[in-house]
């Protein structure tokens, strides 16, 4: 009789332990014997079933109400980095493209010799085009509306480069490859759908070199130093 | 087994490596790094801090207040828990501090929903609110803090020892704040079990289930 009572309350303690860990069974992050332990629970034991069937439709039902949020990072990420700039202790002392850390210098991404901005193009290119996100600042020829304007680089001279893509880009699928790349949109698009960016060319790379190695990936339409 | 938007196991280790690199460019103050680095958190510190905080309007300022943080302190995370642990528990601070700067602790708010109320009553209340606002309405009725369980549970993918991290607290009070968040939800929302084999069939729909 006292087996059985003792069989019955550590029963009932594991059952406990399962119903706090059913959440995590769930989302799959338990370790293996926790898993091992819940998967043979829920074998025999209805009420663990009916609160995994539960909690999955609690799940459901509470990712029905998603709050909204703004797709578009840039708007806030500039608020923050004029915050960051009007604070020079922020930036006491630091460069943006400091080296100064051995090891933070063996993990900066190297520069492969092809070019910068071919990276970017292929970075780009790998990106979905999607046909559905609009162009943004759109403005006349000629009236760039800036972007970002992060131009510093100790890697070398920063070359300013006009673009045109076969495909319209809109400014944020552009930034978004540019960012992987360390490089930037200084303007654009225009009402040509031309960007203005800045590059680094590699060293070892003549600026025709350079320029016939953008010109020749598919889906750039023209390429050519600014002015 | 439901899949969460967090990915496997494997996809969140390499996840992590790449953020300590980003993290370790960051406190070189490299602008390019930090920008990758609020790219990827973003949309889930935004996603988040709605959730905790229940204020869209004041969602903005608490992911930058978060990332600034995160530009400022970059150089004392020692990699004793993920990336993404130390930044969400920057961000539920934040959102503990305002939303106690405003007195707007969900405990301090009444109750929108009866918690007595039954099954008929709440099926008139969906029929009246639509079954968001009804949700939305049985969320606010929780603490942040079971809030914030729920979320990095359900929708982040943590670990209940992750989640002890980023709240900083025993992982016996995170199972024990999502067992009640989900008592008090299932009461104050007793349609939801009647509607379990209907939502359960649409989820099996969509998503690998474990039997």
């Amino acid at each position: 009789m006292k087996s059985i009572m003792t069989h019955s309350s550590a029963h009932s303690q594991q059952h406990e332990e399962i119903l706090l860990l059913l959440p995590w069974y769930l989302n799959d992050t338990l370790t293996g014997n926790e898993r091992t332990t819940v998967v043979e629970h829920l074998k025999t034991c209805v009420e663990c079933q009916r609160s995994r069937d539960e909690m999955q439709a609690m799940q459901l039902l509470v990712s029905s109400t998603e709050t909204e949020t703004n797709e578009d990072y840039w708007p806030s990420f500039r608020k923050l980095m004029n915050r960051i700039e009007q604070q020079p202790s922020l930036q006491a002392g630091q460069s943006s493209l400091s080296t100064a850390n051995p090891a933070v210098a063996r993990i900066r991404p190297y520069w492969v010799p092809v070019s910068l901005a071919a990276s970017v193009i292929f970075a780009l290119l790998l990106l979905p085009l999607s046909q559905t996100d609009s162009p943004v600042g759109v403005v006349p020829k000629g009236q760039f509306a800036t972007l970002t304007h992060d131009s510093e680089s100790s890697e070398g001279i920063a070359h300013r480069l006009e673009l045109q893509f076969d495909q319209p880009l809109s400014a944020q699928t552009l930034r978004a490859a540019f960012i992987e790349t360390r490089s930037n949109i200084v303007s654009g698009p225009d009402a040509e759908g031309a960007y203005l960016v800045e590059v680094v060319i590699p060293e070892g790379m003549s600026d025709a070199e350079f320029l016939r190695s953008l010109r020749s990936i598919e889906g750039v339409r023209s390429a050519a130093f600014a002015p | 087994m439901i899949r969460n938007k967090a990915g496997t196991a494997a996809d969140r280790g390499q996840r992590d490596q790449q953020e300590v690199i980003l993290l370790e460019r960051v406190a070189t103050r490299d602008k390019h790094a930090f920008e990758q680095l609020y790219v990827r958190y973003h949309p889930q510190l935004s996603r988040y801090l709605g959730r905790l905080m229940r204020r869209p309007d004041m969602v903005e300022e608490a992911v930058n207040d978060t990332m600034l943080v995160v530009w400022e302190k970059a150089g004392t995370f020692e990699g004793r828990s993920k990336v993404s642990t130390w930044i969400t528990g920057i961000a539920y601070l934040k959102g503990i501090k305002m939303l106690d700067k405003l007195r707007l602790m969900p405990e301090q708010n009444a109750l929108d929903i009866d918690e007595q109320a039954g099954l008929e009553e709440s099926t008139n209340l969906i029929s009246r609110l639509g079954l968001e606002e009804w949700i939305a309405s049985g969320l606010d009725s929780i603490s942040a803090d079971q809030r914030s369980v729920i979320e990095l549970t359900y929708f982040s993918g943590f670990s209940y020892q992750e989640i002890a991290e980023v709240m900083d607290c025993p992982v016996n009070t995170v199972k024990t704040r999502m067992f009640h968040a989900r008592r008090r939800l299932q009461r104050l929302l007793p349609a939801l079990s009647d509607s379990r084999l209907a939502v359960a069939a649409d989820l099996n729909d969509g998503v690998e289930v474990e039997q």
